[in-house]
């Protein structure tokens, strides 16, 4: 019965045609030339999980969800990849969570990784409802998470910052660094303005330096209103173009 | 299978990209409801009164001194601070995405959909709709693999069950 809901929200497969393996997928990576010094950026399909034994993303889900958003971090590069099957993650290959290959392209889909938690638009019901981005290198404190849209800050907590755009939609920053924060509860931002720093606070839990961003949003069906974690992938890989072109 | 993927078909024909506000259904008030009200702080009714939703607390923390709260138009968030946790509940009558036109059937299935409590990198999440609107609450915790708050659903689950409507502009 509580599957239901899932049914319902698979109507967001717009251009969803999955496979039955990730590794049925093509891995052809897309460059993007920028105008910046950052090296040439790359990309694997959303929904394309990195291992595979990471888990079943929403391959072939392509749809920008949140359209021109601003990119979350404040300069480029940075890396849109797993922390937790990453070099050095709980369940990734032995080594150091500094380890350079962390820190390049291409970027890794991990919305819907493999996690216990309830999530109706993973193909499994659960999974991992936001996207992890590790900054332009492993220093703690050094890089600024910032807005993605104008609207308020809705909620500070122990470790999370959540942002409700004027779209209504509302995002998500876990894991900066409480003494840095640049907002204030109910404090009106504009796109691109100053919220904290990345780092790697997460309570007394251990956690590696980056930010754990997420998007949610309400789906009206029949006037019937279901909110829903949404996948970023598509839409920072869109804004991140954009702040490699100088447009953010 | 096949006439789930047909139907899902047809649905993605339905949905519509845009945005809007929800309408609110407002239930009757009555005696209970009036009492409630009567016992919200009026420094917190009047922080509310412009928000033209349901606003929900949990009844045992009408009076709770330790909140904060952002309110708009069509939204509120409240935080209230207990030691060692915050407790965030909010209501908002914006939706981003649109879907219209499903079967009876459907509805029915949709309305029956148990409410779920959802755990996410430490915290405890319960979104649901109520009047028409949707809500969410969530519990977060300074040491999120100790604190029963936030390892088991119980505390928000209670809190859950309490929730009143203390205010809004009908």
């Amino acid at each position: 019965m509580r599957h239901y809901g899932t049914i319902f929200l698979l109507i967001f497969l717009s251009a969803c045609t999955q496979p039955k393996d990730n590794d049925d997928a093509d891995l052809k990576q897309t460059p993007i030339h920028g105008n910046t010094s950052t090296k040439r950026f790359s990309f694997t399909p959303s929904g394309l999980l990195s291992p595979a034994s990471s888990g079943r993303g929403r391959f072939g889900d392509n749809f920008i969800y949140a359209p021109y958003i601003r990119f979350p971090i404040e300069h480029a590069p940075a890396y849109i990849n797993s922390q937790v099957y990453g070099i050095g993650g709980m369940y990734g290959k032995a080594g150091n969570l500094c380890d350079r290959r962390n820190y390049q392209y291409p970027w890794h889909d991990n919305f819907c990784e493999k996690r216990g938690w309830g999530m109706p638009l993973c193909p499994s019901g659960t999974g991992h409802q936001g996207v992890d981005i590790r900054t332009a290198t492993c220093a703690k404190k050094r890089y600024y998470a910032v807005a993605v849209e104008s609207g308020r800050i809705s909620y500070i907590g122990k470790y999370t910052v959540t942002l409700r755009g004027n779209s209504g939609r509302k995002y998500r920053y876990l894991h900066l660094d409480s003494n840095s924060l640049q907002v204030s509860r109910g404090q009106r931002v504009k796109r691109g303005q100053r919220i904290g720093l990345v780092s790697d606070n997460m309570g007394n839990t251990k956690t590696s330096i980056h930010l754990h961003f997420d998007m949610k949003q309400t789906i009206a069906i029949d006037g019937i209103p279901k909110q829903v974690y949404v996948p970023p992938y598509s839409s920072l890989v869109d804004a991140y173009i954009r702040l490699l072109k100088g447009r953010p | 299978m096949q006439k789930m993927f047909i139907g899902l078909v047809l649905w993605v024909v339905m949905l519509s990209a845009e945005g809007g506000i929800l309408s609110v259904k407002w239930p009757k008030k009555n005696s209970v409801q009036q009492k409630i009200e009567q016992e919200t702080p009026s420094a917190l009714q009047k922080k509310i009164e412009e928000v033209t939703l349901p606003v929900l607390l949990p009844k045992s923390y009408l009076r709770n001194q330790k909140m904060s709260i952002v309110v708009e138009k069509n939204y509120y968030a409240i935080t209230i601070f207990f030691k060692g946790a915050n407790l965030m509940i909010s209501g908002d009558r914006s939706y981003q995405l649109e879907i219209r036109d499903i079967d009876m059937k459907s509805q029915k299935m949709l309305k029956r959909v148990k409410q779920e409590f959802v755990h996410s990198e430490g915290m405890i999440i319960a979104d649901f709709s109520r009047y028409g609107v949707s809500y969410s609450m969530q519990v977060e915790c300074d040491r999120i693999e100790e604190d029963k708050r936030c390892v088991k659903d119980e505390f928000l689950r209670k809190l859950y069950r309490e929730l009143v409507i203390v205010g809004g502009k009908r």
